[in-house]
């Protein structure tokens, strides 16, 4: 009797304490919101408050480089592109982070549909974007495009398959016999941007059927594209859906793939730069968008030869891209607000359909 | 019974209830009312329970957890018992070995014996490369083979339980039924074994509760096969975008009912199957010496390669190997993996500290947590043992419970509890903090301090604590003067263990790790999910090889001491511990 007593006396005991928590948290939100906006005023000078950077590519390369460059102190955090966004959701009571930097433009236009970011600012140096780029821009400026990659070129296994044989467009690769892969769009960053460029292509219906049958017909899903290149190259899948970086590495390290870039277009994950409207320092986190709109930074990253990632096409005017890579590659695109209306549907059908 | 000890009583309840207590319904309440964490409250109904039933993920989860925690919970019974039935009825030259053996698969993070096997049966691994036994793989990624996997992993659960009921001997009711002409098997059937029974079926919840609670294995997998368990889903859920924080709060929910079930079906069986057959006449069991001492200990040694060689002898070849599929060949050899890891190399893309600073953030946090569990566990025991605080019940609950809840579920309720804006202001904002991996850590190692230390005080005798208490000692000089001394021994045992199991929690790592903050788990994982297996197991080996000297120089140095404070003692002529030590 008594411990029963006890026991429901610590639930009661801790719902009290937890919903007044919430309640006081409504109070004190309205507050702060007024606190915040004092605390933005005060940041238009610049705090002088490290600004934390989320992302997940370039962190290490481009934050003692953007410090040293404009004095603005910046935390790089590195992730992988899922686990940017979950922390940015887990951290929705109390956000850390200042600026985002990562590919999937889909993904942040959902962030700013649900009013995360910072709109209707325009950076000074929106005008050295190239055409390709400026058409990326969003109206409300909620996000600054600054690079497009393949989310995904066609690898194929040059044991198994030569140039001829391999198939050489998305629809081939759906009726390839024999196995394929790609990533899986719930964890790797660039798996949603291939899904859903696939999808708009197709039509969500059609593209549906396309999947099912491909699951039918043997088709492999790997958490990320690192397992998805070591299947390719030990003949598990003959043919994968492989985001370039890892594509043209392989390539580089002369392992057993071929390459190709689909005529019709490689589904494209453009990577974008955005700010939390609660951000502390609102004056370092523009300074950093612009920054990454600069040529030379842009550059930059692309003569970083020994990080894959540096396999882009930048959106700056008078940027060169790399080399070794397709140079008049296409993409296929979805609007960002067609891909952020339509990710938690994809991905969720997706992962439903991914379970053996 | 004095005001110091109910006021004691009062505070180690209330922090096990914030250690576990609260994360757990933070994760049930958050389920029904999504918001209540971030500022927005709002009822959700209960509908979201039962979408469990309408998404195939979720639903496909929910069936491998339970498959799989059934399965294995079996299987690893029936072999701990069989191996617990052999090792207390003979005396044979491996049966040590098989005690080590089964400490260490206790100890061992199971996500690392999990690599191991997945790097032997994976389609490119040693079974298949080197061996030539295609088989392998077919057989192991199935639902099946994860259960013998599993079962081999978890045995050691049932083991020590049955052990531990098999020390005494029952043989007047076995030489009754032999005398009645009773088979040997008949015996086992009608007298062990239902004398055994409720040590069968707390062996069988527990390694059912450990399989079920699981993320390691699903976690290892993930990279070469799909296999969903609620763990990994609930993991999933809040790792990825878009973030269902509802879900993985209905998934823990689910977790947490069957583990609340099994909790149940545990008590109703043992206090059911109670026999008293441990009277005044219970003597202990004398082990006899087999005839074919040999044929025992062979069998023993291959089960050992089977269960703790394969994993853990996987993992040390591949980290010499320079390709995984390339087989055991001169030219594939290299130690490139460690020059990498000691080096700390940052070649891996998501590496930006080195892997040594993650050892020792590791070592430190579970340095401090090993040390912080044991001093609550001491006190836990002491309150439960030689006190009638009127909290006992509940403390009593709380150590159940923290027996039950699995890393991922314990990590999210600390995200839901610890990122309150309200929080801030007050310094206990601690999500993102290494102080929160510090709780999490001692909340995982508080239920084996606790056990450890309950089985040790349940030998003492409340007499000698009253006759120190008539002499007007207090309770801090009570527990320092006569149970410290006599418990010390285990309870080193029990730091060491909790030190060397919060050293690789992946899960709750995982979940809570501060932002550019490296632990040793995480850099494991990532390097095997990103297939640099080589790294991954070198660094593994390394930190292995770190954490057990570490564990042999403490308890050596320690042992020392102790020997020097007891020669101190003699000299004063105080030695109540070490004259009960040997009782």
């Amino acid at each position: 009797m008594l411990r029963s007593k006890t026991i429901l006396f610590i639930c009661l005991f801790s719902f009290l304490v937890l919903t007044a928590c919430s309640l006081n948290e409504d109070e004190k939100s309205t507050a702060s919101d007024e606190s915040s906006k004092e605390q933005n005023a005060e940041g238009e000078k610049g705090t002088g408050e490290p600004i934390k950077l989320y992302g997940n590519d370039f962190i290490e390369e481009i934050s003692p480089k953007f410090q040293g460059d404009t004095g603005y102190e910046i935390e790089g955090v590195h992730y992988g592109g899922g686990e940017a966004l979950a922390q940015i959701e887990a951290e929705q009571g109390n956000p850390q982070w200042d600026v985002i930097m990562m590919d999937g433009h889909g993904s942040i236009r959902n962030l700013a549909d649900r009013g995360f970011l910072l709109t209707d600012w325009k950076p000074e140096n929106i005008d050295l974007l190239s055409e390709e780029g400026t058409e990326l821009v969003p109206e409300d400026n909620a996000y600054t495009p600054i690079g497009i990659h393949a989310s995904a070129v066609i690898v194929y296994n040059t044991d198994i398959l030569t140039e001829e044989t391999a198939p050489k467009t998305w629809d081939e690769f759906f009726a390839y016999d024999g196995p394929v892969g790609h990533a899986d769009p719930a964890v790797a960053a660039p798996a949603y941007p291939l899904v859903s460029s696939l999808f708009y292509k197709w039509g969500v219906e059609e593209g549906k059927e396309r999947y099912l049958k491909r699951f039918e017909d043997g088709f492999n899903i790997y958490p990320k594209n690192g397992p998805v290149t070591s299947a390719v190259i030990n003949g598990e899948i003959h043919v994968a859906a492989l985001q370039e970086h890892n594509a043209y590495q392989a390539e580089l390290d002369g392992e057993n793939v071929g390459v190709i870039w689909p005529e019709e277009g490689a589904p494209g994950s453009v990577r974008v730069v955005a700010i939390n409207k609660d951000s502390k320092n609102l004056e370092a986190a523009k300074v950093f968008v612009e920054y990454m709109l600069e040529p030379d930074t842009q550059n930059y990253l692309t003569s970083l030869e020994d990080d894959s990632s540096s396999f882009f096409t930048p959106l700056s005017k008078g940027t060169e891209m790399r080399k070794e890579r397709e140079q008049n590659g296409t993409f296929l695109l979805p609007p960002a607000e067609w891909a952020a209306e339509h990710e938690t549907e994809i991905k969720t059908w997706f992962a439903d359909q991914n379970v053996n | 019974m004095n005001r110091n000890e109910n006021r004691l009583g009062g505070v180690v309840t209330l922090i096990l209830f914030i250690f576990i207590f609260l994360p757990l319904l933070a994760v049930i309440l958050n389920a029904v009312l999504p918001g209540l964490f971030f500022g927005n409250l709002e009822f959700n109904g209960f509908q979201v329970i039962f979408e469990i039933f309408e998404r195939e993920l979720w639903y496909v989860s929910l069936k491998n957890s339970v498959m799989l925690g059934l399965g294995a919970a079996t299987f690893g019974t029936i072999l701990g018992g069989l191996l617990a039935t052999i090792r207390s009825k003979w005396d044979y030259a491996a049966a040590r070995w098989l005690d080590i053996a089964v400490w260490v698969l206790l100890i061992a993070p199971s996500f690392i014996i999990a690599q191991g096997w997945v790097l032997f049966a994976s389609s490119e691994g040693l079974a298949n490369s080197v061996l030539g036994w295609s088989w392998v793989t077919s057989f192991i990624f199935q639902p099946s083979g994860l259960i013998f996997i599993m079962g081999l992993t978890k045995f050691p659960l049932a083991y020590l339980t049955v052990v531990a009921a098999m020390e005494w001997n029952v043989s007047r009711f076995e030489h009754a039924a032999r005398l009645n002409g009773a088979r040997p098997f008949t015996v086992w059937r009608t007298v062990q074994l239902p004398l055994s029974l409720p040590a069968y079926f707390a062996g069988w919840t527990l390694v059912f509760i450990d399989t079920i609670g699981d993320f390691g294995l699903p976690a290892a997998l993930a990279t070469v096969y799909r296999f969903p368990t609620l763990p990994y889903s609930i993991y999933s859920a809040i790792n990825q975008s878009p973030v269902r924080f509802d879900m993985a709060g209905v998934l823990s929910f689910y977790l947490v009912l069957i583990l609340a079930l099994t909790m149940a079906i545990l008590f109703v069986a043992i206090k059911k199957s109670k026999v008293d057959f441990l009277n005044s006449k219970a003597i202990r069991v004398t082990k006899k010496k087999p005839k074919r001492a040999w044929l025992l200990s062979i069998g023993t040694f291959a089960f050992l390669i089977l269960c703790l060689g394969i994993p853990i002898g996987t993992s040390a070849t591949v980290s010499f190997m320079k390709h995984l599929g390339a087989g055991i060949k001169l030219d594939n050899f290299t130690f490139k993996h460690y020059i990498d890891v000691l080096g700390g190399a940052n070649g891996l893309d998501y590496s930006q500290l080195s892997i040594l600073e993650g050892l020792k953030n590791s070592l430190t946090i579970a340095a401090i947590a090993a040390i912080i569990s044991i001093i609550l566990g001491f006190i836990v025991a002491y309150v439960l043992t030689f006190t009638k605080s009127r909290l006992k019940s509940s403390l009593h609950v709380f150590t159940l419970v923290s027996l039950a809840v699995p890393g991922v579920v314990l990590g999210i309720g600390y995200i839901f509890i610890w990122n309150q804006k309200w929080l801030e202001p007050i310094g206990l904002h601690l999500y993102g903090k290494p102080s929160l991996l510090i709780m999490a850590a001692v909340a995982g190692a508080i239920p084996y301090a606790v056990r450890v230390q309950l089985g040790t005080f349940a030998n003492l005798s409340p007499s000698l604590l009253k006759a120190a208490a008539v002499q007007g000692a207090s309770m801090f000089t009570k527990m320092r003067t006569i149970i410290l001394p006599i418990v010390r021994n285990t309870l080193l045992l029990a730091v060491l263990a909790s030190f060397g199991t919060s050293v690789f929690d992946l899960a709750t790592a995982s979940m809570l790790k501060p932002s550019n903050f490296v632990l040793l788990p995480l850099v494991i994982d990532e390097a095997f999910e990103f297939a640099k297996y080589g790294y991954a197991t070198a660094a593994t080996i390394i930190g292995g090889a770190i954490v057990v000297l570490l564990i042999i120089g403490v308890q050596y140095v320690f042992n020392f001491i102790f020997k020097k404070i007891d020669q101190l003692d003699r000299k004063e002529g105080n030695f109540v511990g070490t004259n009960l030590k040997d009782k």
